[in-house]
């Protein structure tokens, strides 16, 4: 649901010189189109034996670290979506241009919370509503030519809580006939096993109420619920293998 | 999970929360584990409904605004405003007004068990947060699995065995009969001075048959995993079985001998002899208990006393007293001779005179 965060934080800060790329894996090619959108050479001449300028190179990625570094100022903005996939070369990188005064606006699902990160204001955005979370999911489906029933719809959308990324991925399951025997992926979620335990062996108290007042419902009562919530609170700590098989 | 499961598990629920059989209630909290599934059109009630079913499913995910306990609210609100109103012509007790929200709670309850979980606290967070009971999704219920169908059958298990316990007076009075749960000063009371003095109980409870209120002090004439008690008109119960005590109290009276003897029938006229031990005992309280073979049982008039402990039946040629006045067996038998064995109680004086 990043799409379109990008040019909206960018029309935020019209005078700012703007640099935004996704880094997909290749240093040399995020820093080659970072430094192309803020007017950085990317080559160099190059020249012969005798002297004479035979062509052009293209920099090395070191080369064009430098060459960005010694153009930033404070009117520049880095927009760096997907910031959590960023090397430790280019973050401690960014650290240099922080402290040139250029801005960084990292957008990532999660704060990795190391380096260059520790240094930014962390702002959380809220979870996309529910009805954003159909409308993506209902767009998955048109795209992939499949037809769903609101009550369908509305029976996934439980297995993607609010994460648009696990909303597509859901109606792409649904096309290969996954869902039926699928869990739930999202982290939304809490364990309210405790809260009924609880409940349960506080209800014990009515045991020692009875046994003071000498009212045997109570007492049976408290007896049974402290049991029982026992019970549960032991048949919950039942644990199997986590890992699948093969792993 | 499947609105049979639900319906299970909020019958099972109110019948063991509440210790009722009463239909309407039941059915009422049944009714009350389907409304959480008004959002899915694929539903029984979701089909019933359908253009709401419709409209929520449209905006709103499966499990989110009527599976919350702010629908448990309003559904408790609505049903007890109605309960208000209607209560006093209609004689619904509180627990009518309870069902459905109980219903509602339990079904909603229940839906953490399964993979999904539920949005328990829709609307009342920022944040959705699903509910789940155990943290593995993989441990948890599939929707119509196979382990859903066998928390049906415990769940009608345990039904069946509290309604069961409910038409005997509820857990309560159960465990206090069967588990001989009994208040120890009680017994002890009976232990201590029943060879020596009348034992008095006085009850405050109710009748099995139709809960019509019993209160009373009454003579214990004998212990039978429960006490076998005498009302001064000869009036015989028995705690526990006819009669559900809330509360039991006893006491020692005046000072009495309780002897025990046998009395035996060689195909002989029965009345003389009965006649004979009255004679022998006078002010004397006789109870007769045993079996006697007669030539005309069909002859011998039975009275069916409902919640009173039955002193005198008959089973074919054969007459069953069981701490029978001897006075009634004198009226009952007469011209009827017999052969068998009777053990007869006699505790001296009467406690109410000759």
């Amino acid at each position: 649901m990043t799409d379109g965060l990008e040019s909206a934080i960018a029309d935020q800060f019209p005078s700012r010189q703007i640099a935004m790329a996704v880094y997909r894996g290749s240093g040399k090619r995020w820093f080659t189109e970072i430094a192309e959108q803020l007017d950085c050479p990317t080559t160099e001449p190059k020249y012969n034996k005798a002297g004479e300028e035979s062509g052009e190179r293209n920099l090395t990625m070191d080369e064009l670290k430098a060459e960005i570094l010694h153009n930033v100022s404070d009117r520049i903005l880095f927009i760096l979506p997907e910031a959590k996939r960023l090397a430790a070369g280019v973050r401690y990188w960014l650290e240099e241009c922080i402290s040139k005064g250029a801005t960084v606006v990292a957008i990532a699902v999660v704060n990795p919370g190391k380096d260059v990160f520790l240094e930014m204001l962390e702002i959380e955005l809220e979870l996309p509503s529910d009805r954003a979370i159909r409308d993506v999911m209902q767009d998955e489906a048109r795209q992939l030519g499949l037809k769903l029933t609101d009550s369908r719809l509305s029976e996934l959308q439980t297995m993607v809580g609010r994460n648009p990324m696990l909303a597509r991925k859901i109606i792409r399951n649904e096309q290969l006939g996954l869902n039926d025997q699928a869990n739930p992926e999202h982290s939304q979620y809490v364990n309210v096993a405790p809260l009924v335990s609880a409940t349960l062996l506080s209800l014990g108290i009515l045991r020692f109420v009875g046994m003071g007042t000498g009212d045997r419902g109570l007492y049976i009562v408290g007896g049974i619920a402290l049991i029982v919530g026992m019970m549960m609170k032991q048949l919950g700590s039942i644990k199997g293998a986590r890992r699948k098989v093969g792993q | 999970m499947m609105g049979l499961t639900h319906a299970a598990i909020a019958a099972t629920g109110a019948a063991l929360l509440m210790q009722t059989t009463d239909p309407l209630t039941l059915g009422l909290a049944v009714i009350g584990s389907q409304l959480p599934d008004l959002d899915t059109s694929t539903s029984l009630i979701g089909q019933l409904c359908y253009p709401i079913s419709h409209r929520l499913e449209d905006c709103y995910p499966h499990r989110t605004i009527t599976h919350s306990v702010l629908a448990t609210a309003a559904i408790a609100l609505v049903s007890f405003g109605v309960w208000f109103f209607v209560r006093e012509k209609l004689g619904f007790g509180i627990a009518v007004a309870a069902a459905l929200p109980l219903g509602h709670v339990l079904s909603t309850f229940s839906d953490t068990c399964t993979k999904q979980g539920v949005q328990l606290f829709w609307g009342l967070t920022d944040d959705p947060v699903w509910c789940v009971f155990g943290m593995n999704p993989r441990r948890r219920l599939r929707t119509g699995g196979t382990a859903e169908y066998w928390v049906v059958a415990i769940v009608v298990l345990v039904l069946a065995v509290t309604l069961n316990l409910n038409a005997q007076g509820g857990l309560k009075q159960v465990a206090t009969d069967k588990l001989n749960l009994n208040d120890p000063t009680v017994e002890k009371t009976y232990n201590e001075s029943a060879a020596t003095n009348h034992i008095w109980a006085t009850i405050e409870g109710y009748k099995a048959s139709d809960r019509a209120p019993f209160t009373g002090r009454l003579l214990v004439i004998g212990e039978e995993s429960g006490f076998v008690v005498m009302s001064e008109v000869g009036a015989v119960y028995k705690i526990g079985d006819g009669i559900v005590s809330e509360k039991l109290k006893t006491e020692p009276g005046d000072a009495a001998t309780t002897t025990l003897s046998a009395i035996a029938f060689d195909d002989e006229e029965t009345v003389p002899k009965l006649q004979q031990l009255v004679t022998q005992h006078q002010g004397s309280l006789v109870l007769l208990t045993g079996q006697l073979s007669v030539d005309f049982a069909e002859d011998v008039p039975v009275e069916l006393q409902p919640d009173q402990l039955q002193t005198l039946r008959v089973t074919g040629d054969t007459v069953t007293l069981n701490y029978c006045p001897i006075e009634k067996a004198i009226a009952l038998l007469n011209d009827q001779w017999s052969i068998g064995q009777l053990n007869v109680k006699i505790i001296s004086p009467s406690p109410w005179g000759a």
